[in-house]
């Protein structure tokens, strides 16, 4: 009997065979880069049908879903004392919609005023453009405000509240039926998915700004007053460089290489 | 992204901690068996047990243990699950689960010199539906212990 | 190697037994077989991939035991028993166990 004992002793001592021999957190990395890859590749092939969509639709659809999507509530009351910025402002604006020609029979571009402290400005799917009142109390020169503008209306003529539109609609789509089985691989595919609509967001807004110095050498012959502008912003705004793989937009001295390049 | 960090924070920590306790849990379940090598547990005998030694008593026996994954093996099961195959993660947590209830019962026979028409019943706890449940695994093992008389 | 669900083995006598045995085993199938599972749940009818899953389980389940029982140099293995239990969901898991017995053949 001692020699069967002797067997299980050592039927216990060994590697046990229900169990397989891996490493569990080497065996996390492999496959958790695999989900990524196979999720990179889903994000690339949906994106990419949307972008040839939305870049093939006619511009009556265009407006049609511009109207379905805008924001519906009265724009803010018109102060007075900001009659003259506007007027300055519409000046400019009537330009940068003159020098391009697949804005015309479009969105008029609407100017409103927003109470702010910051230095900003924003468009909406049906091209009304916000400006902040810091904007206006800084004083920038003419070719700067038109750097703003262009910059604004650049999101506007790419169509990129579509492409967001369209983009969040159907990656969502693909990514949620995979990631609807259990909590980890929701928080996974969101990672993934907020990561890469923040890199998606700034080639956007890399693309505006490209859009805004061709038009600022159109209507002036160079794009000194965006350079200007940024140059501006830059003395006020010191954030560390890492910050920009987490922020909607480039870095200031990324946008003003892209000006100087351009 | 805060979310990504706390994530990584968690599976680190939850894989530190939970293979220190599945590695002493292992020791441990092995050296009581090595230690009850002698009683032996036979999954037969339901019909008729056979046995030309005069029996002294015999006497129902039963162990039981509920055991939980941790959140490292959830997340890596979790991850598997996308591809397909054996959960490995899983594995070694039924297998810890069942062979300490097992040990249970054994311990519990005390003197007994054999264990006859061993079974083993598994139920889980949890709701494997719920997005977030670890798996949690209520384990039961019986069987009948005979002592011999001497 | 027999194995059997009964305590017996028909024409053969056991000669020792050897301890018990067991094999066990957690297993799913990819993601785009769940989601294909889960609209075949609409019409009803066989689900292939769940089956062809159970199947791989349970293989690989009965083969982790008799290599228990190959290295206790058991030639048998008696009342087997299958239990299953649902770890998570679109993953099945397969316990096998039973006894190791050295059997001999009843002469005449």
């Amino acid at each position: 009997m001692t020699n069967r004992e002797d067997l299980q002793a050592a039927l216990i001592q060994d590697d046990n065979i229900n169990v397989s021999k891996t490493n569990e957190g080497f065996n996390l990395l492999i496959f958790l880069g695999g989900l990524i890859f196979v999720v990179i590749l889903i994000i690339a092939f949906f994106g990419t049908i949307s972008d040839i969509f939305i870049s093939n639709m006619s511009d009556k659809t265009q407006m049609k879903v511009e109207r379905l999507i805008s924001f519906n509530s009265s724009p803010p009351r018109p102060d007075i004392k900001y009659n003259k910025n506007i007027e300055k402002l519409n000046e400019i604006k009537n330009i940068i919609i003159s020098k391009d020609k697949s804005l015309r029979g479009k969105s008029n571009f609407p100017i409103f005023i927003l109470e702010d402290s910051n230095v900003n400005a924003c468009i909406f799917p049906n091209g009304t453009i916000y400006i902040t009142s810091e904007t206006l109390k800084q004083r920038y020169k003419d070719d700067e405000l038109a750097f703003i503008l262009a910059h604004e209306i650049g999101h506007y003529a790419h169509r990129d509240h579509l492409r967001i539109f369209s983009r969040q609609i159907l990656i969502g789509l693909a990514l949620s039926s995979l990631g609807c089985q259990n909590a980890s691989m929701a928080n996974i595919l969101n990672g993934i998915t907020d990561i890469e609509s923040l890199a998606h967001s700034r080639s956007q807004e890399k693309n505006a700004d490209i859009y805004a110095s061709n038009m600022l050498i159109k209507m002036y012959g160079s794009n000194k007053g965006g350079k200007d502008f940024i140059k501006k912003i830059q003395e006020k705004e010191n954030s560390p460089e890492f910050l920009k793989y987490f922020s909607t937009h480039p870095s200031w001295q990324d946008r003003l290489k892209i000006l100087e390049n351009s | 992204m805060a979310d990504i960090f706390g994530l990584l924070v968690i599976l680190v920590i939850t894989w530190l901690i939970g293979s220190r306790i599945e590695k002493n849990h292992y020791k441990k379940i092995k050296e009581r068996e090595i230690r009850l090598i002698k009683k032996p547990i036979i999954t037969y005998g339901a019909k008729r047990f056979k046995t030309n030694k005069p029996i002294k008593s015999v006497e129902l026996v039963t162990g039981e243990v509920v055991i939980s994954g941790d959140y490292f093996k959830k997340f890596a099961a979790d991850i598997k699950n996308f591809f397909g195959g054996r959960l490995t993660s899983y594995e070694s947590v039924m297998d810890r689960g069942r062979r300490e209830a097992i040990l249970r019962m054994r311990e519990k026979a005390g003197n007994a010199n054999i264990i006859v028409n061993t079974k083993i019943e598994s139920l889980m706890v949890n709701n494997i539906y719920h997005p977030q449940s670890v798996p949690q695994c209520a384990i039961i093992a019986y069987g009948t212990a005979i002592t011999y008389d001497k | 190697m027999i194995v059997t669900n009964i305590e017996s083995v028909p024409g053969m006598r056991i000669k020792a037994q050897c301890g018990m045995v067991s094999g066990s085993t957690v297993r799913a199938k990819n993601v785009f077989k769940d989601i294909g599972a889960g609209f075949k749940n609409v019409i009803g009818g066989e689900l292939k991939a769940y089956t062809e899953l159970l199947k791989e389980a349970r293989d690989e389940a009965i083969n982790r035991m008799i290599e228990q029982a190959k290295k206790l140099k058991a030639n048998g293995v008696i009342n087997v028993r299958l239990a299953t239990s649902s770890v998570s969901s679109g993953a099945a898991e397969v316990y096998a166990y039973g006894t190791a017995v050295e059997l001999e053949k009843i002469e005449g």
